[in-house]
């Protein structure tokens, strides 16, 4: 049980204070409410590129890294579909410098030409190291085309094409700002070695001061059901053949979303897993084999991936894993292995509660998805599911006309030579 | 009110480790124990250290094989009934061998932990190693082998331990398809016999500690009959050639990965206090000189930073990095330039303040609950360290002059010395 208190500045601001007096340290997140699903679709990885820029400098704080790191203090960012989240982590003492610079550079970030061509370059290599360099790199973006066809989630959240990073100007950059770093987009949330007393004050102090901005109303194309199987086979960085399985499934905020979630536990969380078991060890037909869901705030989607072994035909993997999706369809799970599911969630939630930024990150998470409070219901939440709720979901979603099948193979013999 | 917003508040300066209490006791048949008993969570981890990893190798490649097959059979279980058993009450059990020591380690609820504690003794005490398990492991590392050699950064910080420790160094060879098919079940059980022991025993618990789970500990443990292996191992000499370069081609990629080196020492080492510090400014945090001039300056990469890798009986420092080809000339020059700067200018005033800073928070952060803190009883129990390690490295953070670290980049940052890897289309 997490206890918080929560509250709104007369500017919109949400705020969130957690105490845990176990650490010495405090942790901040500010998120916004804006992730790459809210990109126009020829000005893809903006709000990342975005984000990048947040450390730019802002009116009275030149430089944000700086003064963190004097506090003896680390930051990050990072963002996604659905989000951006900034957080620092500092020695409890020095919670002011993190508000001072946060409450700065939402009131008013430095528009600077050389900050925007530097970072569209750093983001350009990152695109580079991440999508083009890395073996299997681009996959995302082969399968979330794929997958949407029109949702804005048919992107990756690095962009879609290196151009749109490039073509990114100073204009697009002050309208985005406004549009979406506005107090009414943004969670604050402070956990750590602080009194919710003093942490009130101090967000006062710093944050009251920023004028109301806009609200963001989001309307999206919603993705329409798919009929027809769809498959495509791409060549790449591929040193060996990859599989991918996906299944559009529910959102994030949906009751059946837990269900889901342990839908793909049964398959492959942890050694006992059946994926792992039976495609891996008793019979070796993958090298690697996992199953996981995107957990994305509008419907996401259910993937399974696996590299086949030397020899092993690439359709009888594929048959393999049907097999076992038609075995969750045909066959309810039994109590033991409902109850495996149940011991393996309780203790990865009590897990998660060990760490002060880890809370923050969970508490400024669902409150954006609606309720900061969902922190708190999980437990009971995956408890409550059935094997018959695991059967009823995975026969709503394993049939051929849901399926995105993605063939990743090599597009050459790997080989370097030294000189 | 308004704000005065023009300088920030005031910031308050960290100048003093206090790492959570660290209890040390010394089992009948040798095993040390170390307990870190903290947390709010209803949590227990166990790992249980024996030196011996690489270092002590008959048979090339053994020593992470033995490690990964101690949960693939035992006596009373099968490696599929194992994970069943462990992941059934929601627990975690893994192992491996790094190059000094080889580890088992579990992650349980603490209401489960005496049904994981008898598992953890059949994986340590009674594994089979069957013949069957051997050749699958073998399969699958042949096969992600292929994977990690698509990857430059790997590529690179192979090529590098090679060139540093030499190809058969235990710190230099690497893994290959002809040393994963070389392995037997005969080697693996020799192997398993001289690394497992008592003497070279450390078992670091870990949580919210109740005592029963210290006692169950105790007993599991004390009841293992004496079994003497501790080795003596001295870091070879090393050979390597009198070529520092080394480029590695990769048609068709983007960008180049870099790895820019020398070898070092270890850590009880007299420099080794300064050069942590020393690295700090050079790469080994955000707002290093690296990460400053080379991605927030120019944008030639995503990422770039220097380390010091450290083992128990040696260590080595480098530069890493991946940048676009085009920027390749450039950045080997900003990256040697960086160094030169250091062996030439003394570190301003303000900068150095800022690494102290920085690196006194971070070390509090670093014995942030009980699992961090069992990270640092281990490091300190693998290397022999004085207990009192981390303090008196925090209190020479404070001390340390520009004179002393100009000093030092002399002493080391010498380019001669270093070996340079490049992975990529150059």
């Amino acid at each position: 049980m997490i206890k918080f208190e929560k509250y709104t500045l007369d500017n919109g601001l949400r705020v969130i204070v957690h105490e845990d007096d176990s650490s010495p340290m405090v942790a901040v997140n500010v998120v916004y409410d804006v992730g790459s699903r809210d990109e126009d679709s020829r000005m893809t990885g903006f709000a990342h590129l975005f984000e990048h820029l947040m450390f730019g400098g802002s009116a009275n704080a030149p430089d944000f890294d700086g003064p963190i790191q004097n506090a003896g203090g680390e930051n990050n960012a990072f963002t996604n579909t659905d989000m951006t989240n900034f957080y620092d982590v500092v020695p409890a003492e020095n919670l002011e410098t993190v508000l001072w610079l946060e409450s700065d550079r939402m009131k008013q970030l430095n528009f600077s030409q050389n900050a925007l061509d530097v970072q569209k370059k750093v983001v350009v290599e990152e695109f580079k190291e991440t999508c083009l360099t890395e073996p299997y790199g681009d996959v995302w973006h082969h399968l979330s085309s794929l997958a949407y066809k029109e949702h804005s989630y048919s992107w990756p959240t690095i962009g879609k094409e290196i151009s749109h990073i490039e073509d990114a100007v100073l204009t697009d950059v002050k309208n985005f700002f406004h549009k979406h770093y506005t107090t009414q987009n943004a969670i604050l949330v402070i956990s750590g070695n602080v009194k919710v007393k003093d942490a009130k004050a101090s967000v006062e102090k710093w944050f009251g001061d920023i004028p109301q901005g806009q609200k963001y109303e989001r309307h999206l194309k919603q993705e329409p059901e798919q009929t027809a199987f769809r498959q495509q086979t791409v060549t790449g960085n591929a040193p060996i053949p990859a599989i991918y399985l996906s299944f559009h499934m529910v959102a994030r905020d949906h009751e059946d979303y837990y269900a889901y979630d342990l839908l793909s536990d049964v398959l492959s969380n942890g050694r006992s897993s059946r994926l792992y078991q039976r495609l891996h060890k008793v019979n070796p037909l993958f090298s690697q084999i996992d199953a996981y869901i995107s957990g994305t705030f509008d419907p996401g989607m259910f993937i399974i991936e696996g590299r086949p072994n030397k020899n092993v035909d690439l359709e009888a993997a594929k048959t393999a894993i049907w097999k076992e999706l038609e075995i969750l369809v045909n066959e309810a799970i039994d109590s033991r292995e409902l109850n495996k599911l149940q011991n393996k969630i309780e203790s990865s939630l009590e897990y998660s509660e060990v760490n002060i930024l880890h809370k923050s990150m969970s508490l400024a998470y669902f409150e954006l998805l609606g309720d900061a409070d969902l922190i708190n219901k999980e437990a009971a939440a995956y408890q409550k599911v059935t094997s018959a709720d695991i059967q009823r979901v995975a026969k709503k979603i394993f049939r051929k006309e849901n399926c995105t099948e993605l063939t990743y193979l090599p597009n050459k013999t790997v080989s370097s030579s030294v000189s | 009110m308004s704000v005065d917003r023009r300088n920030g508040p005031e910031i308050k300066k960290i100048t003093e480790l206090r790492i959570p209490p660290i209890t040390r006791e010394i089992l009948p048949n040798g095993m040390e124990l170390l307990e870190v008993n903290m947390g709010t969570q209803n949590l227990v981890q166990l790992e249980v250290l024996f030196r011996g990893g690489r270092v002590n190798e008959a048979h090339k490649g053994v020593s992470r094989a033995v490690a990964r097959l101690l949960k693939e059979g035992t006596k009373s279980y099968t490696g599929s009934e194992l994970a069943e058993e462990v992941d059934f009450y929601g627990a975690n059990i893994s192992s491996g061998a790094s190059l000094d020591y080889s580890y088992v380690k579990i992650f349980t609820l603490n209401r489960y932990f005496h049904k994981i504690l008898p598992i953890l003794e059949e994986v340590l005490y009674h594994p089979t190693f069957p013949e069957e398990e051997l050749g699958k492991y073998t399969k699958n590392s042949i096969q992600k082998l292929k994977v990690e050699k698509a990857k430059s950064e790997l590529v690179a910080y192979k090529a590098i331990t090679e060139k540093l420790y030499g190809e058969d160094h235990v710190y230099g060879y690497n893994s290959t398809d002809e040393i994963y098919n070389s392995l037997t079940r005969d080697k693996l059980l020799e192997y398993y016999e001289t690394t497992y022991g008592t003497d070279n025993c450390i078992i670091i618990l870990s949580g919210k500690i109740t005592e029963e789970i210290r006692s169950s500990v105790k007993k599991m443990f004390g009841n293992q009959s004496e079994k003497k292996v501790k080795l003596d191992y001295e870091n070879p000499s090393v050979n390597i050639s009198k070529n520092h370069s080394k480029r590695i081609k990769a048609e068709d990629n983007l960008q180049s990965a870099v790895k820019i080196g020398c070898r070092l020492f270890k850590r009880s080492h007299a420099d080794f206090q300064d050069m942590f510090v020393l690295n700090t400014i050079l790469g080994g945090y955000f707002g290093s000189r690296l990460m400053s001039s080379l991605r927030e300056e120019k944008g030639y990469t995503y990422n770039i930073y220097s380390s010091i890798d450290m083992m128990i009986y040696d260590g080595y420092f480098n530069v890493s990095t991946e940048v676009g080809n085009e920027y390749l000339p450039a950045t080997l020059e900003g990256i040697y330039e960086e160094l030169e700067i250091l062996k030439h200018e003394k570190v301003g005033s303000e900068e150095l303040d800022m690494v102290k800073n920085y690196l006194s928070g971070n070390f509090l952060n670093m014995v942030d609950g009980p699992f961090k803190v069992a990270g640092i009883a281990k490091v300190i129990a693998l290397n022999n360290l004085e207990v009192d390690f981390y303090q008196k490295l925090m209190s020479r953070i404070h001390s340390i002059t520009a004179e002393d670290l100009q000093k030092l980049a002399q002493k080391y940052f010498i380019r001669e010395n270093m070996v340079e890897i490049i992975v990529g289309n150059p």
